[in-house]
């Protein structure tokens, strides 16, 4: 058998510490689970605002505390659950899972804010839109998935589009249904992903 | 120009499996032993014994925990195998800086 060179050596190590820093995408579900806890707080938000449905102001941010926390507490179950994942352990996972969790408390903190103080809360959709697309680059990056970048830019160009839409009723079902096509079709793509990779 | 010398190379990690175990713990930090065995393409055994030898000198830990209730093994990288890597790298460098 022929002696590796010094330049097979190099490539094998390369090769290796690639490897080691790589992450494994394992966040379909929680994608998914958001995109349905936000559309239907945003679906409930328009039955109210149309006068369809009678809660009132006072009602809807019930509704909306309700789906918020429910958001959180499915997504801790399931990070408890993954923390004992190998997958979990990798660098590259914790980095983006610490994004992942900075976003949610940053976007939770912000809501809470606006509604607290009453200003008016589709500023948020934009806001929003603004940091998904942050932590997707950071996501995309780390696992290395062009795609992902790719849905990062459609999240910008969403937090541009929707400062000329905020004074529109239909501006909340537009932002239901880009936090389904978006969040869930993101969510969706990577649980197929992650489906073949056998976990 | 500097000689290289062979003497100053790190034995412990100086062979292929163990120096991949290294490369790989070098950007991952943490690990579970099936993903090290899997990555470097060695048998339980084989790389059981790598991690022994690794751990014997200080360079890396191994922690046993349970994950779904199944036993699992996972291997982490000590500051002290971070400096021997790093030692080792840049003496290959100046081996490659020689040729």
């Amino acid at each position: 058998m022929a002696t590796p060179s010094v330049e097979d050596d190099v490539a094998y190590l390369k090769q290796l510490a690639e490897a080691g820093a790589s992450g494994v995408p394992n966040g379909g579900k929680y994608f998914l689970v958001w995109a349905v806890a936000i559309a239907t707080g945003l679906g409930l938000t328009y039955l109210t605002v149309t006068d369809m449905v009678p809660i009132g102001r006072t009602g809807l941010n019930i509704c909306w505390a309700g789906v918020i926390a429910a958001g959180w507490v499915a997504s801790l179950l399931m990070g408890r659950a993954d923390a004992a994942k190998p997958e979990g352990l990798r660098f590259a996972n914790r980095i983006v899972s610490a994004t992942w969790i900075a976003t949610g408390i940053a976007l939770t903190a912000l809501w809470l804010g606006l509604m607290v103080s009453g200003t008016h809360q589709a500023i948020m959709m934009p806001i929003a839109s603004a940091a998904i697309g942050v932590s997707l680059a950071v996501s995309a990056t780390v696992f290395r998935l062009n795609w992902l970048y790719a849905v990062a830019m459609v999240w910008w160009v969403v937090a541009f589009v929707s400062f000329l839409l905020l004074e529109r009723i239909e501006f909340i079902l537009f932002s239901a249904a880009v936090i389904l096509a978006l969040q869930g079709g993101t969510g969706v793509a990577l649980l197929i992903q992650e489906g073949r990779r056998g976990r | 120009m500097t000689a290289f010398d062979h003497n100053a190379l790190d034995d412990v990690i100086h062979g292929r499996a163990r120096l991949g175990i290294m490369a790989f713990l070098s950007t991952a930090e943490e690990t579970d032993f099936v993903s090290l065995r899997d990555a470097l393409k060695l048998s339980d055994g084989n790389l059981s014994t790598h991690i022994g030898k690794l751990e014997e000198a200080g360079y890396v830990r191994s922690k046993k925990r349970f994950a779904d209730k199944k036993p699992q093994t996972t291997v982490v990288l000590t500051e002290a195998g971070r400096k021997a890597y790093l030692t080792y790298l840049d003496q290959l460098k100046q081996l490659l800086k020689n040729r």
